[in-house]
């Protein structure tokens, strides 16, 4: 029996574009333009994408850092876009996020143990000599040793500082994480491991995972469900297996091509996607993909395909299929 | 960071030395002799060569400079050809005027500068940031001159409210700290602000804001720590240059600080006053960045570990 424990409907968040001296708004960007998806609790949501799709953008929303332009998101059933700032407080310590770029995401003139520890003093789950113990606990169980402590984050490889990155996520003991491109910046050798280290925590912990990533390969050793964005819309999502076996949208065959396999029988040809991802905020009208899909047609030009059931769990948004 | 301030402390010493020579030499590529200003236009060649011998300008340069550099050390900076007394006791006078008038422009300038360039970069985009943006330009641009004419026109001579020159009261100084920090004050808004928006993009300001952290504490303590430290550096540098600019905004506003002792001097052609002013205000420019140097690896934990390394 699945669960839902994040949900949203109907998600847009446009940004918009300002031009010249009076900056008046001239138009917007379309980072998410209506998407809905849920992530069964436990599991693993991989959004995938090229960037540029809006990946980031919708992990933002979901975890209220950017507020949506319209649309729901709930939590454990429970609407979130509406919450005043005391009740958003406490949700806060549910949900958190771990970026791409380690550098960037660690405060330079904080030691570790301070990263982790102004958490857990901000959600009170620790206080005085505990709060370090609690500091440290987690810091272990990331792979990170107690000397680490008062080290600084410039000290540590890039590797090191994403298990630092967890663990500061995760000290506040949330139940779901949005990791967004959490390898991407690291050397293949160190994916691995992180990759490793956050399916194990998700299994002690019981997390709940929205995977954000543009690397299928990446994808499939985490995820339980898979998303793809297109400049702003989901075009195809699927159960894992179903979608590396099955994908039915063009966009989606085309990134899967892209992967590299290791079975030197499997035939493959690699589908060449035509040109660059459009501008979002002048998005292609009818299908947003048909001015790069291999098998676009007429309809395609003017007609916005609709995301339709095609099997259990498995939609489309294609006028192919 | 012990061998860190020591290092650099060795270093200033060869700057100094560089310091005192450059010193040396240009006063005595100045144009005119020293010995006829003092003696007088009048004066006979017989009574000229004995002043000269008097003050030593007979003996060979490297004479000179060895006397100079042997006085120096003993903190003795010489006697003053024009008021007949001991440099060093005139730029005692003298230099706490200045640097009462350059940290009160400098306190004036990070005040109004940090403060707008943060108002600048958390707003921004906003008509606040916009007019702050504006000033920091006009502040920057305005020629000191200029500036200190129209505060004294508008603040002294149409409302009188403040002195138009000279000294004694906290009055007088409002308007020589206003003209000669106009210009960092400026600056200082504007690097506040760029920086403040380069580290208010980095993800650890997102992350601090997912923690559950409030908006005081983000911008307070992850992002303005962090965004403070490159404008501490130019705050430090604008000390420097201040000291520099002091002699203009002096000389306008009749402040008796060093600024003016040495236009005076150079008029006179006061080699020892000359000398002294420039070496004082040259060593103060070196101590105050070693200062900032300090102060910098002091908050920067990068820099502060990295120099075991060697690295800088
Ligand atoms: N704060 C913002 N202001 C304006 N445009 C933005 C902002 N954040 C993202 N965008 C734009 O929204 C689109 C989607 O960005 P993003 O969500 O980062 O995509 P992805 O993570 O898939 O690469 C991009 O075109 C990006 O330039
Ligand atoms: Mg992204």
């Amino acid at each position: 029996m699945t669960e839902q424990l994040v949900r949203i409907e109907n998600l847009k968040k446009y940004f918009p574009v300002r031009t010249g001296v009076l900056s008046r708004t001239t138009g917007f960007i379309k980072a998410v333009d209506d998407i809905s998806f849920s992530v069964n609790k436990g599991e693993t949501y991989g959004l995938v994408g090229e960037s540029g799709s809006g990946k980031s953008t919708t992990g933002r929303v979901i975890l209220q850092l950017q507020q949506p332009t319209s649309g729901k998101v709930f939590f454990r059933d429970r609407e979130i876009s509406t919450l005043n700032s005391r009740q958003l407080h406490a949700m806060r310590k549910e949900m958190q996020i771990v970026f791409q770029d380690p550098y960037s995401a660690l405060n330079p003139r904080m030691t570790v143990g301070e990263a982790i520890a102004e958490g857990l003093a901000a959600h009170r789950l620790a206080a005085g000599r505990g709060l370090q113990e609690m500091a440290i606990s987690v810091m272990e169980s990331c792979g990170l040793s107690a000397y680490h402590y008062s080290r600084y984050p410039h000290e540590f490889s890039g590797g090191q500082r994403q298990r630092i990155v967890i663990a500061r996520a995760l000290s506040l003991q949330p139940s779901f994480v949005v990791a967004d491109e959490p390898v991407s910046a690291l050397d293949v050798s160190i994916q691995a491991q992180i990759i490793n280290l956050l399916k194990n925590l998700q299994e002690k912990y019981h997390l709940t995972y929205l995977f954000i990533s543009h690397d299928l390969g990446v994808v499939r050793h985490v995820s339980d469900n898979v998303g793809v964005m297109y400049l702003g819309t989901l075009v195809e999502e699927a159960p894992k297996k179903e979608f590396y076996a099955h994908p039915l949208h063009p966009y989606s065959k085309a990134l899967l091509s892209a992967v590299p396999t290791t079975d030197p029988l499997a035939k493959k040809q690699r589908i060449a996607l035509k040109g660059q991802i459009p501008n979002p905020a002048a998005p292609p009208p009818g299908c947003r993909f048909h001015t790069r899909c291999p098998h676009v047609m007429t309809v395609c030009r003017d007609t916005v395909p609709l995301l339709r059931t095609v099997a259990p769990g498995h939609s489309v948004a294609c006028h192919l299929v | 960071m012990r061998t860190y301030i020591v290092q650099r402390l060795l270093l200033s010493v060869p700057v100094i030395f560089g310091v005192s020579l450059l010193v040396f030499s240009i006063v005595r590529l100045l144009p005119g002799d020293p010995a006829i200003a003092v003696a007088g236009v009048h004066a006979t060649p017989a009574y000229i060569s004995q002043v000269r011998e008097e003050l030593g300008l007979d003996k060979g340069l490297h004479v000179q400079y060895y006397l100079f550099a042997a006085n120096l050390l003993r903190g003795d900076l010489g006697t003053s050809t024009f008021y007949k007394r001991p440099v060093s006791a005139i730029l005692l006078e003298r230099f706490p005027r200045t640097l009462e008038l350059t940290v009160a422009a400098l306190l004036l300038a990070a005040l109004l500068g940090v403060t707008a360039g943060i108002f600048s970069a958390v707003t921004r985009n906003s008509i606040i940031d916009g007019a702050a943006m504006l000033a920091s330009l006009a502040g920057l641009a305005a020629p000191v001159f200029w500036l200190a004419l129209m505060l004294q026109l508008f603040f002294a001579v149409h409302l009188g409210i403040f002195p138009s020159a000279g000294s004694g009261t906290i009055f007088h100084l409002i308007l020589p700290s206003i003209t000669l920090g106009a210009a960092s004050a400026g600056l200082l808004a504007r690097m506040t602000r760029s920086s403040m928006l380069e580290v208010l993009r980095q993800e650890y300001i997102t992350t601090a804001r997912a923690k559950g952290l409030s908006e005081t504490i983000v911008i307070g303590k992850h992002a303005l720590k962090n965004a403070l430290i490159p404008v501490l550096t130019v705050l430090g540098l604008q000390f420097g240059s201040l000291l520099g600019g002091a002699v203009l905004t002096e000389t306008i506003f009749a402040w008796p600080g060093v600024g003016r002792l040495l236009v005076d001097a150079i008029l006179t052609r006061d080699y020892p006053v000359v000398q002294g002013t420039v070496l004082v205000l040259s060593v103060s420019f070196v101590g105050i960045n070693l200062a900032v140097d300090i102060l910098y690896a002091y908050l920067d934990p990068r820099i502060r570990f990295d120099v075991k390394g060697g690295a800088g």
